[in-house]
């Protein structure tokens, strides 16, 4: 059993770290689609979005070509003495990058449902832009966030195809959950290993969505 | 005082407003489509005219030969919206408080304290928006733009989703914040017979353009014929003096210059000054003098105009004072009403609407 312990720890730590990355920029790349007209916005929209219909392989391919060793990128931060390509930081990058358009998509979804109206209202009060987005709009889409970064955490999660690109599939450094099911399927007698890290991806799915309905409940019931 | 003069278009919808108001309670009055709240969001900041003006006393708001444009936020001017946009995340203590926390103290000129019992909502406080009532909406609404320490309130259409006893009630707090605490008001409506009473000045505004302005009373015959109000309830308003109450009875008479009406009980002391509407379509006409009626109030009078809107007709009636009553087509010709034909107009009792008082 123990041997399951750190891959399903190194798991957590690169879902969540890329989950704490999206909240802020998903919001505000959400708030920004939703509510700022600026020219190539189109554009903009297209480069978040297509990694959700890129096969995975894909995405990670072209984020190697950018941040791997010889990658436009990545020999700018070889010279600062930063290696990304095949760490734990690679994979928190691959997840982050596919989930990007969905915690966007719930951002925006739910800013666009917040009534300008209300802003108006606000800025005839005195409020400032930043505290219109601070207490009126972040507040009014607060669901549209949680379903994102819930919906971003289990995608972040599974994470398979972009990962094994950019970060490999090295044991005790980048072998997230997935990677460790896909080795050990590989493996003449790998089954059974496989199957205990099957139910345990099941039992993180599970909480996650319990988690999810339990914080929506909690602020419906706040504007009532 | 604010001045403005200031042109707007959008689509083929042009808007020119060129008009000067004292600091007191002004009215702008038109029908729907006029550019009544776009003019108010010119004003206050949250439209950009294409050019002009705007001043607030000595303050300019907005100048497009000076380019000037103050931001909405430091206009300091209160905005009442038809739908309240009360925050609904947030309890009517907090709605309250978004502005008042946002005015620096030196500017601050009510306490929460203050407003709270001048607008009645000590038993809201802790409520949230979806729980209150059409008229507490507007009444919070009202309180959190007044702790925002406004240099004027700009009232849009505030009454249009309050039944009638919560707009008399709204109106009520409505004058109370413009004379006890001294506040100009700019309220826009497209039926001023709500607040007629208490307009120091009405603007009337039609099509984008100021079609009329100066003290109410000077207005109303404009109001009536043109064909402007065609969307609004016509009323006939006139000033009566209480003569005498008759509580056997529950009456109450009362009279105007030249007539004398009998109205169902009213509070008022004897002598006192009061304002009266009769709705258009609430008086009946006869063409010879009635008996045996129920209706207590009968008049005699001569036609003196029939003006023929697109689908309604309003006869004017000189009775000493003149009324305007609304028929329909087939009304004219049964009764053969022409210009100087003597006629009776019946009102019943319960038809009054007393306005001022409030």
């Amino acid at each position: 059993m123990n041997a399951f312990l750190p891959v399903t720890f190194l798991s957590l730590k690169v879902a969540l770290t890329a989950t704490l990355v999206l909240i802020p920029t998903g919001t505000f790349l959400g708030w920004v689609l939703a509510r700022k007209q600026f020219p190539g916005k189109t554009l903009v929209e297209g480069a978040i979005s297509i990694p959700l219909v890129l096969p995975p392989v894909v995405t990670g391919y072209m984020l190697l070509i950018l941040l791997g060793p010889k990658g436009y990128i990545g020999e700018q931060l070889a010279i600062l003495g930063i290696r990304l390509a095949f760490t734990w930081q690679a994979a928190v990058v691959a997840a982050a990058t596919v989930s990007l358009p969905l915690m966007v998509r719930a951002v925006r979804l739910a800013v666009e449902g917040v009534d300008e109206e209300l802003e108006d209202a606000a800025r005839l009060l005195r409020a400032s832009e930043t505290g219109i987005f601070f207490s009126i709009t972040l507040p009014l889409a607060v669901h549209g966030i949680l379903a994102g970064t819930i919906l971003s955490f289990a995608r972040a999660l599974g994470e398979f195809g972009a990962t094994i690109i950019l970060a490999s599939n090295i044991e005790g450094v980048t072998q997230t959950i997935p990677l460790a099911i896909f080795t050990y399927l590989n493996q003449v007698d790998g089954e059974g290993k496989a199957m205990i890290l099957v139910v345990i991806s099941i039992c993180l799915a599970y909480l996650s969505i319990l988690a999810s309905a339990f914080l929506s409940r909690k602020f419906r019931h706040a504007e009532t | 005082m604010l001045k403005l003069d200031l042109s707007k278009t959008a689509g083929d919808f042009h808007l020119h407003l060129q008009v000067q108001v004292a600091p007191s309670f002004v009215s702008l009055f038109g029908p729907s489509g006029s550019g009544k709240t776009t003019a108010l969001n010119l004003i206050s900041g949250l439209a950009k005219p294409d050019s002009g003006e705007v001043f607030l006393g000595d303050t300019c708001l907005f100048s497009s030969s000076r380019r000037v444009n103050i931001k909405p936020q430091q206009r300091r001017l209160g905005y009442i919206f038809q739908e309240s946009r009360l925050f609904p995340h947030l309890s009517v203590q907090q709605n309250i408080q978004f502005g008042l926390n946002l005015t620096p103290a030196p500017e601050r000129r009510f306490t929460s304290g203050e407003i709270v019992e001048i607008c009645g909502l000590q038993a809201l406080l802790n409520r949230m928006p979806a729980a209150l009532s059409g008229g507490e909406r507007q009444r919070v609404a009202l309180a959190r733009a007044i702790l925002a320490a406004p240099r004027c309130l700009l009232l849009d259409e505030p009454l249009a989703a309050l039944d009638h006893n919560a707009r008399l009630s709204f109106l009520r707090f409505l004058r109370r914040v413009h004379i006890d605490l001294e506040l100009p008001i700019l309220y826009v409506s497209h039926d001023i017979s709500n607040v007629i009473n208490f307009a120091d000045e009405v603007i009337i505004l039609d099509n984008g353009r100021v079609v009329g302005h100066g003290p109410p009373k000077s207005l109303l015959d404009k109001m009536i014929s043109e064909p402007l109000v065609a969307s609004a309830d016509l009323s006939n308003l006139f000033e009566v003096r209480v003569d005498s109450h008759d509580p056997q009875r529950g009456l109450t008479l009362v009279a105007s210059e030249k007539n004398e009406f009998t109205l169902p009980a009213i509070s008022a002391g004897v002598g006192e000054q009061l304002l009266l509407n009769i709705p258009a379509s609430e008086i009946i006409l006869a063409t010879s003098e009635p008996s045996g009626l129920s209706a207590s109030n009968i008049l005699r009078g001569a036609v003196a105009r029939i003006n023929r809107l697109p689908d309604r007709v309003f006869v004017e009636i000189d009775a000493g004072e003149k009324y305007t009553v609304e028929i329909v087509e087939a009304t004219v010709q049964r009764l053969s009403l022409a210009a100087g034909k003597e006629i009776f107009l019946i009102v019943k009792a319960s038809s009054f609407r007393r306005l001022s008082g409030l």
